[in-house]
């Protein structure tokens, strides 16, 4: 009885994702706007290449997703603060001309973007252009590899980021989780809070795929990984039902969770003292997860930070400030920068208001075991005061 | 660094950048080294094969099957394995450009 009441849970589910993921119909538009945009660009930056990233490539994606491009015109690192406006600008000058850009905003954020609309039959789709931002590749490529990995993987991250989305907590504007932050969030309780392991680590279990010193022309995006030798059981960690994953999920960040002692390291596959990732500066590189989130000081350029400790870092870096507000409320380490995903969490109340929504979200579908019911909820009733 | 004031040369009206090194058109301070990224871009598109082949059609239904081998799986069965990222060997056909 309480197991046919779960698969019923599992099949609203999968049944959700399918109904809301990115159809290959969608993506192939998507590329086919990618494939004019590159038309118009490459005459100023021949060599250039136009990668597609975030969620319309690393399987998170759903049907309503923008499209995120990365320019890459150089493998050396592009000062985000100067050169990359520059770049965007040029663009822009450039894209004025097409029929079939409607309009465009240049968003100097911490990595800046040129936001690009369109006209008919293109005006469903936003594309955010960065200018060789890498880490975006990267993090596309590594998220893709987890999303493959296990089928129950997508379909969790379907459901949790509309609860989120729902709760109003995914929008990192209003001082909540970017959809990044979401998906890290699930994978490290895949790796590390279900009973059987559902996840490996993968940067880790294949060291030179994923590594962050291999050119992004170069990352193996065709070979299935090969086997090797991990910490996975398959036959245990399949005994646990896509429900009870979801349940798993709200429960671990509900009850489980110390979000004063933890931090959340998915290339260390587990949870971490946070005190060990925010008391040492580390190399801070924009990420794409990060775009546009506010941002409580202005953050170093990638070509003035070092490897390593103990080398001069960039001002905003060492000043104790800006590194307090930046790990307040909730640690997630983006897995190829090491800083945090979620910082824009600096309100108190909303964090607070955080922790009630799982706690609410796990009881609730604890007793009901009821997607409806669990997707038809208020959003958080929280003023912020940095929105 | 020819390419970069010819790029710059054709859009004066952002010199306006770098003003403290006062910009100057045949004087370009950026010291870009152009890399070819055109392939790397088309090459990268092929994750989108990767989620398709991992992809199931049915997992709760007895077609569920893996896209190597043909073992039929109930919902309870070996359903994750049978399509993962580590199963799926054949390099996929290269997505459309």
């Amino acid at each position: 009885e309480p197991l046919s009441r779960m698969d019923v849970l599992s099949e609203k589910i999968w049944d959700y994702h399918n109904k809301v993921s990115q159809t290959d119909e969608m993506l192939q538009r998507k590329l086919h706007l990618r494939d004019m945009l590159y038309t118009a660009i490459s005459p100023v930056f021949p060599l250039s290449g136009l990668y597609v990233v975030g969620s319309s490539l690393n399987g998170f994606g759903n049907n309503s997703s923008d499209m995120d491009l990365c320019l890459m015109i150089t493998n050396k690192d592009l000062d985000q603060k100067n050169d990359a406006v520059v770049v965007l600008n040029l663009i822009l000058s450039t894209l004025q001309y097409e029929k079939f850009v409607a309009s465009q905003k240049l968003i100097l954020a911490k990595v800046p973007i040129l936001r690009i609309k369109f006209a008919a039959p293109f005006d469903d789709i936003t594309v955010d252009l960065n200018a060789n931002n890498s880490v975006a590749i990267r993090n596309t490529h590594l998220l893709c590899y987890y999303s493959s990995y296990d089928w129950r993987v997508r379909p969790l991250v379907s459901v949790v980021k509309e609860w989120a989305k729902r709760k109003g907590i995914n929008d990192a504007n209003k001082s909540s989780f970017t959809s990044y932050s979401l998906v890290l969030m699930v994978i490290h309780y895949l790796q590390c809070g279900t009973e059987a392991r559902v996840l490996p680590n993968l940067q880790q279990s294949y060291p030179t795929r994923f590594s962050n010193k291999v050119d992004v022309r170069t990352l193996n995006v065709t070979m299935p990984l090969e086997p090797v030798q991990d910490d996975i059981d398959p036959s245990l960690s399949e005994n646990t039902t896509l429900g009870e994953l979801l349940i798993g999920f709200l429960d671990y960040y509900a009850n489980e969770f110390n979000y004063d002692r933890d931090a959340i390291s998915i290339r260390q596959g587990k949870r971490v003292e946070r005190a060990a990732l925010a008391v040492r500066p580390k190399v801070h590189l924009s990420s794409e997860g990060e775009k546009e989130a506010p941002l409580p000081s202005s953050s170093a350029s990638s070509s003035s930070v070092h490897n390593g400790i103990g080398v001069p870092m960039h001002h905003s870096l060492s000043n104790p400030h800006f590194w307090r507000s930046q790990w307040r409320c909730v640690c997630i380490e983006e897995p190829f920068t090491n800083s945090n995903t979620a910082h824009s969490i600096y309100d108190e109340m909303v964090f607070g208001a955080i922790k009630e929504a799982f706690r609410e979200a796990h009881s609730e579908l604890q007793d009901n075991r009821d997607l409806d019911r669990l997707l038809e909820c208020e959003p958080i009733k929280a003023s912020t005061t940095n929105a | 660094s020819g390419a970069m004031s010819t790029l710059f040369d054709a859009y004066p009206q952002y010199g306006g950048f770098h003003q403290q090194q006062s910009y100057h058109h045949h004087q370009p301070q950026h010291d870009f080294h152009f890399e070819n990224h055109a392939e790397g871009a088309k090459r990268f598109d092929n994750l989108a094969n990767l989620i398709r082949a991992t992809t199931p059609t049915d997992p709760f239904g007895a077609n569920f099957k893996s896209t190597e081998k043909s073992q039929a799986t109930s919902p309870t069965g070996s359903r994750s394995r049978a399509s993962s990222a580590k199963e799926h060997k054949q390099a996929p056909p290269a997505w459309k450009m």
